[in-house]
């Protein structure tokens, strides 16, 4: 992935996610809503996508274009811990089977999401001792996308 | 297209990578762990809203910012330090900018075991990412490690 970008790539797989069912917007108020860079403190069963730092890549000879994957985190919370790392489970297969050469459109621009590749498998995190006792999970993953439009 | 003496060049790579490895049963078996054993590390490490609870009532509040206040009289200022993924961004950009092969390079010039070169490795990784983990009470940035597998 190179060039400029209207949205962080944490917002793209965002709308991807809901694009594949995989969550809801959080406007629909439907199950799982998945949020961006920050979570709500309701409902409890939630998904959130984090910018993180990615894996750079070497740079185009011709035209010093940079090849880079961005980092992403996909957290999920939720009251119970079964629930919760049954969600994470799948999501974290959905990344790896069903996303190839997607298209993302949000608001005006449009992006081609090439590839997830998760770094390591879900991250049972622990619970948000003392207050609510929520558990978290993580998925580490790098993303390969372009802004076609 | 004919390839000579093939089982030569085989043996003589066998006998190379033989004569770096700890074990002649290691290869593709050899590794370092760099890690935190404090058992908050992973919530801590993938929590990346900051502050992971926050106060939810006055009485909490107020022994929070006791806390504080107690910790700085000793001239403490560890909450002010800090970032999640600590691990893992350390890795990364030491991975990104080459500091990490160029390590494992060197030392493997000098005729070091490729073990021993990988533990160099990661104690570099180690040491950058003690630099960026939060410090609260000290707890989890002296609970870092770096081991032989």
């Amino acid at each position: 992935m190179s060039g400029s970008l209207d949205h962080s790539p944490a917002d793209v797989v965002r709308q991807l996610l809901i694009d594949l069912g995989l969550g809801t917007n959080p406007d629909d108020s439907g199950a799982w809503p998945i949020y961006c860079s920050r979570t709500p403190s309701t409902p409890d069963s939630a998904i959130t996508v984090y910018d993180t730092e990615g894996r750079q890549g070497g740079r185009v000879m011709t035209d010093g274009e940079r090849q880079e994957h961005s980092g992403i985190q996909i957290a999920i919370r939720d009251a119970n811990h079964v629930n919760g790392f049954a969600k994470s489970r799948l999501l974290a297969i959905a990344l790896d089977k069903t996303v190839s050469q997607n298209s993302v459109v949000i608001s005006e621009a449009t992006y081609l999401v090439h590839s997830i590749s998760r770094t390591g498998d879900v991250i049972v995190a622990g619970k948000n001792v003392p207050t609510d006792k929520r558990n978290l999970f993580t998925i580490n993953a790098v993303v390969s996308l372009r802004q076609s439009s | 297209m004919e390839i000579k003496n093939l089982n030569r060049l085989r043996r003589k790579l066998e006998h190379l990578a033989k004569s770096r490895l700890e074990s002649p049963n290691a290869i593709g078996g050899e590794s370092v762990i760099v890690g935190y054993t404090a058992n908050y590390a992973a919530y801590v490490h993938e929590n990346l809203e900051g502050r992971p609870n926050p106060p939810r009532s006055d009485a909490q509040r107020k022994a929070m910012f006791a806390s504080i206040r107690e910790n700085e009289e000793k001239g403490h200022t560890g909450w002010q330090v800090g970032e999640s993924k600590f691990l893992e961004k350390a890795a990364r950009r030491l991975d990104n900018n080459g500091t990490l092969s160029g390590v494992i390079t060197k030392a493997m010039l000098r005729g070091t075991k490729l073990q021993q070169a990988l533990y160099l490795a990661g104690l570099r990784i180690q040491r950058a990412s003690q630099k960026l983990v939060p410090v609260d009470t000290g707890n989890l940035r002296a609970s870092a490690f770096t081991r032989k597998e």
